[in-house]
């Protein structure tokens, strides 16, 4: 009797208790500022990707899921032609933003990636820039979270 | 001779080299790293960069540099003390200083010195403020790009160009802090496109533009191969991605000392990747070609190369090889075609080159000097070359010559039929018109066999300046250790260089001809593929297609409309033939007439064994993979083989016998020989103005075999036929440089870009890169070194 009357009065101080759950997918956790979600290219003021093309984190990545094609721009300097990211491999460890010497690419925010076909998750160049509802890159990581 | 050993220590390790070594030479042998920028072993130490510097403990106080200070006995050097490392570090800092931060850009960048250098020694950041910022890089030349901005002043480049490939392209411009190196007047890069500047450059400066901005050198796979455009058959290295060829670069040998390449080796390689090539087999059916399995062509051509056979008989057919076929291949085709069938055999390109070579053969019964027993021909004191155009056949002779003459007591003699590269540079030159070459070199043997006390030969029908010929006679008698390199015309008869390279064969050390293909040497020498028949001269076979004694032609690789002059003669010829095959790896303009097209696979998709020119015994591995369907010659023949033996049961057939009996070969129907065209009398030149001369056909220094006119860049290079005369000559028929002009000769006309070259004599016009070229083809014939011409402006 007396254990009954004890863990009622914790259930029923629960019940006046702020709940803990979040609704999640419809309420969101803010994230930290440093949390690493799916890279994503930074742009240009003009919106061409930063990338020079210099293939460094091609070679750092240790899933070796980055594929960089290399082109010839205009005055004959070595631009982007192709940026390819499988992200079916990517382990988010965030190395090739470390190795990037123009700060091109960035760890994002976006964490949730699951899709029904494998070949979707081969983000290209477009997909990369401009990623979408808002995920606008590394910045503004709280704006999204509200 | 022996050079005296000395012994030092360095870094408190004991090493002996012989005298005359640097003190970088024994580190090396020490196994102690020196950094170094501005040193490569194909040239000459020079000491710009200053990364060398030793110390030596007997002289407290003083850096030296040891890329070309000579060790001395008893040396004690230190390389890693504190001063010396510092030393080091400034240096690279006052390179940095004025470098640009380009390395994420730079195609360098993972094989740069001074960038291994400056990780190496721990220079971080910008040392000092940084003077210099990215330039435009040049490409207005093709190939090779120029970022003068990432130049570190080594020279290596100016070297290079100028000691080794004896062209002097790049030298120092400006003074002071605007030194630069460039072309005179700043005019785009002209020159021999040998690449040997960019392989020489240790840093981004000079650039591949087939190479830039399409990978990353860490992703390459690098390959051990041999560059197959033409006989020499250089060691390269390729640097594949994906299975795909990025460059070829200089192969570096055992010792680290990085090889030579021509412009064909360096840029030529995009021949493999050129798609006109036939991907499945093809045979005729009525008027067009159908596509067939390979079971099917194979039958198709054994079954209409038997029903020729039993009408026209072995003597009737010719092979006509490029040389593109490995020693394994060219037996089973001397087995197939020349034992069984009986039918002649030939080529187009390396004609006179196995004409040569076999003779020599012939005279000495099986082997002969500078091949089997494999003596260097570069240890001899005399070069003695006979005939125009060694240097543009194979373009690596000219590095190879220039070191060969850097040696102390080394002379170079040139008798050529027109002032070529060679001739400009040797030490005795002799020029003799190339409608009497053959006529000197008769009347020269002739004054050589003769008693040496009886009265001074008589030079007077020899064309040439007396002195100049005693003085080649001097030389041919003095008994010097002497290499003769004997090249044959482009589309002459190599006859009588033949009979010369016989009689000198004794006194020297080795008779090397050259102008050969691929595999040449292989096919003649250890096949035994050797000419045969009238198809072994291309005159003769021509006049021989017309008249009716050759009625099957199976092309190996050759095309008679891109190499055999003629013009509509060759066009008529073929048209006649009834029997033609085109196994070859390309799509030729002789495929539409073929009855059967069978795709074979190019030197770099098989595996097999080739001999230089010079007598190496090379092995081929596959590179890449095969295209579409092609198959390694070796299998199509031997199929052809089978289903040919198949045919007749278990025992070979009986062919009727090679005849060279003309009269031996079944006529054709009656009304064929009337149409041939075989007595062309030569127009006469019609007159007006316009400059008339002698025109001489000559080598391409960008290739002249199948394989180069595959390329797409070496054919940029081309820039299609040209005429190239004296100054004055283009002066006083206001020609310009590269203005578009016509060429008229008795046989046809054509149009070309008019150009100039120097020590042609006035009245003479060189005639380039004709072969491949219809229009240029057309206006020569086949067995003629040289033709009267008018040369007039174009008209709008
Ligand atoms: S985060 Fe790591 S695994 Fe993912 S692409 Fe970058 S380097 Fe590769
Ligand atoms: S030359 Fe070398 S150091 Fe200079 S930018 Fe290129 S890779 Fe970097
Ligand atoms: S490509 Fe050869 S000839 Fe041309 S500048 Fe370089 S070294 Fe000289
Ligand atoms: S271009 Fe290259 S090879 Fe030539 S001087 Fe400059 S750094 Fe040296
Ligand atoms: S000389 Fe001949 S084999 Fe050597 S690189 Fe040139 S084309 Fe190739
Ligand atoms: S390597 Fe000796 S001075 Fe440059």
């Amino acid at each position: 009797m007396k254990a009954l009357a004890k863990g009622l009065a914790l259930t029923f101080r629960t019940f006046f208790r702020r709940p803990v759950t979040e609704e999640y997918p419809d309420v969101k956790r803010p994230l930290p500022p440093r949390f690493r979600g799916r890279p994503v290219l930074l742009a240009r003021e003009d919106g061409r990707p930063r990338c020079v093309a210099c293939g460094l984190c091609e070679k750092v990545c240790p899933s070796s899921c980055i594929a960089v094609e290399p082109g010839t721009g205009p005055g004959g300097t070595r631009t982007l032609a192709r940026y390819e990211l499988d992200l079916g491999r990517c382990s988010f460890c965030g190395l090739c933003v470390e190795a990037c010497p123009v700060e091109a690419i960035a760890m994002g925010d976006r964490y949730e990636l699951a899709v029904e076909d494998r070949r979707e998750l081969l983000y290209g160049t477009d997909r990369l820039l401009s990623p979408p509802e808002g995920d606008n890159g590394s910045h503004g990581k709280e704006d999204r979270n509200r | 001779m022996e050079k005296a050993l000395i012994t030092l220590r360095i870094n408190e390790r004991e090493v002996s080299v012989p005298g005359g070594s640097t003190i970088l030479d024994a580190a090396g042998k020490a196994g102690v790293f020196i950094p170094t920028l501005c040193h490569d072993k194909r040239v000459a130490p020079y000491g710009a960069c200053r990364l060398c510097v030793v110390e030596d403990r007997r002289k407290p106080g003083a850096l030296t540099p040891s890329c070309f200070t000579p060790a001395r006995d008893g040396m004690d050097i230190v390389t890693d003390s504190e001063r010396v490392l510092e030393a080091v570090r400034t240096q690279l800092r006052l390179i940095l200083a004025d470098h640009p931060p380009d390395c994420p850009v730079c195609d360098k960048a993972g094989e740069c010195t001074l960038q291994d250098l400056v990780n190496r020694y721990g220079v971080s950041g910008v040392p000092l403020p940084a003077t210099r910022t990215p330039g435009a890089a040049d490409r207005a030349a093709p190939l090779i790009e120029r970022d003068m901005s990432r130049c570190v002043l080594c020279g290596l480049c100016v070297r290079i160009c100028g000691e080794l490939q004896g062209r002097g392209e790049l030298d120092f411009v400006h003074r002071g802090h605007r030194v630069q190196v460039g072309t005179d007047g700043g005019r785009p890069l002209d020159c021999d496109f040998c690449g040997l500047c960019v392989s020489a450059c240790p840093v981004g400066a000079l650039n591949d533009r087939l190479y830039g901005n399409r990978t990353r050198v860490w992703k390459l796979e690098k390959r051990q191969a041999f560059c197959t455009h033409c006989g020499l058959i250089c060691p390269a290295e390729f640097h594949l991605e994906k299975g795909r060829i990025r460059r070829v670069v200089p192969e570096k040998g055992d010792d680290g000392v990085k090889g030579l390449l021509c412009v064909r080796g360096s840029f030529g390689w995009r021949a493999f990747e050129n798609a006109a090539r036939p991907a499945r087999p093809r045979v005729r059916r009525g008027k067009t070609q159908v596509e067939v399995s390979w079971n099917e062509a194979v039958k198709y051509a054994a079954g209409k190369l038997r029903n020729f056979l039993a009408a026209r008989g072995g003597g009737s057919l010719a092979l006509l090889t490029a040389d593109h076929l490995t020693t394994e291949e060219a037996l089973s085709c001397r087995s197939l075609f020349l034992d069984r069938i009986h039918s002649g055999v030939g080529s187009l390109r390396a004609g006179g080159y196995r004409r040569i070579l076999s003779v020599l053969d012939g005279e000495n019964g099986g082997s002969f000097p500078g091949g089997e027993d494999r003596r260097d021909p570069w240890e001899a004191d005399i070069l003695l070359v006979l005939g125009g155009g060694a240097v543009e056949h194979h373009p690596v002779l000219k590095p190879l010559v220039n070191r060969f003459l850097k040696s102390p007591w080394k002379e170079l003699a040139v008798v050529s039929s027109w002032p070529d590269d060679l001739s400009g540079r040797a030490d005795l030159s002799l020029v003799v018109p190339p409608e009497r070459f053959d006529e000197f070199l008769a009347g020269l043997r002739k004054a050589l066999s003769g008693e040496r006390n009886g009265p001074p030969p008589d030079t007077g029908p020899l064309f040439v300046d007396t002195e100049r010929l005693a003085r080649l006679i001097g030389l041919l008698e003095s008994g010097r250790n002497m290499t003769v390199l004997v090249v044959p015309d482009l589309f002459g008869d190599g006859g009588e260089r033949a009979r010369m390279a016989a009689f000198l064969k004794d006194r020297a050390r080795a008779v090397l001809p050259l102008g050969g293909g691929l595999n040449s040497r292989g096919a003649v020498l250890d096949a035994g593929l050797v000419p045969a028949g009238p198809a072994a001269d291309g005159a003769a076979l021509l006049e021989a297609m017309e008249d009716g004694r050759i009625r099957g032609l199976w092309l190996l690789g050759e095309d008679p409309l891109e190499s055999l002059p003629g013009g509509d003669r060759v066009r008529a010829a073929l048209e006649k033939l009834e029997l033609l095959v085109c196994q070859g790896p390309y799509e030729t303009a002789a495929a539409a007439l073929a009855h059967a097209v069978l795709p074979s696979a190019l030197p770099l998709e098989k595996s097999g064994t080739v001999r230089s020119l010079t007598g190496v015994e090379r092995t081929l591995h596959p590179l890449l993979s095969p295209f579409g369907e092609a198959r390694p010659d070796l299998e199509i023949l031997e199929d052809l083989r089978a289903a040919l033996g198949e045919a007749a049961g278990e025992n070979a057939p009986e062919f009727p016998e090679w005849n060279t009996d003309p009269g031996a070969v079944v006529p054709g129907p009656p009304d064929r020989p009337s149409s041939v065209p075989a007595e062309e009398s030569p127009k006469d030149l019609p007159g007006g103005e316009g400059f008339p001369c002698t025109l001489v056909p000559v080598p391409s220094i960008f290739g002249d075999g199948p394989l180069s006119l595959r390329s797409p860049d070496l054919l940029e290079l081309r820039r299609g036929l040209r005429v190239l005369m004296n100054v004055d000559d283009l002066e006083d028929n206001r020609f310009g440089e590269r203005e578009p002009v016509s060429v008229r000769t008795p046989f046809g006309s054509a149009p070309a870009e008019a150009g100039r070259a120097p020590g042609v004599e006035k009245g003479t016009a060189l005639l380039a890169h004709v072969t491949g070229d219809p229009a240029g083809l057309s206006l020569i014939r086949p067995g003629t070194a040289a033709v009267q011409a008018v040369i007039e402006r174009r008209r709008p």
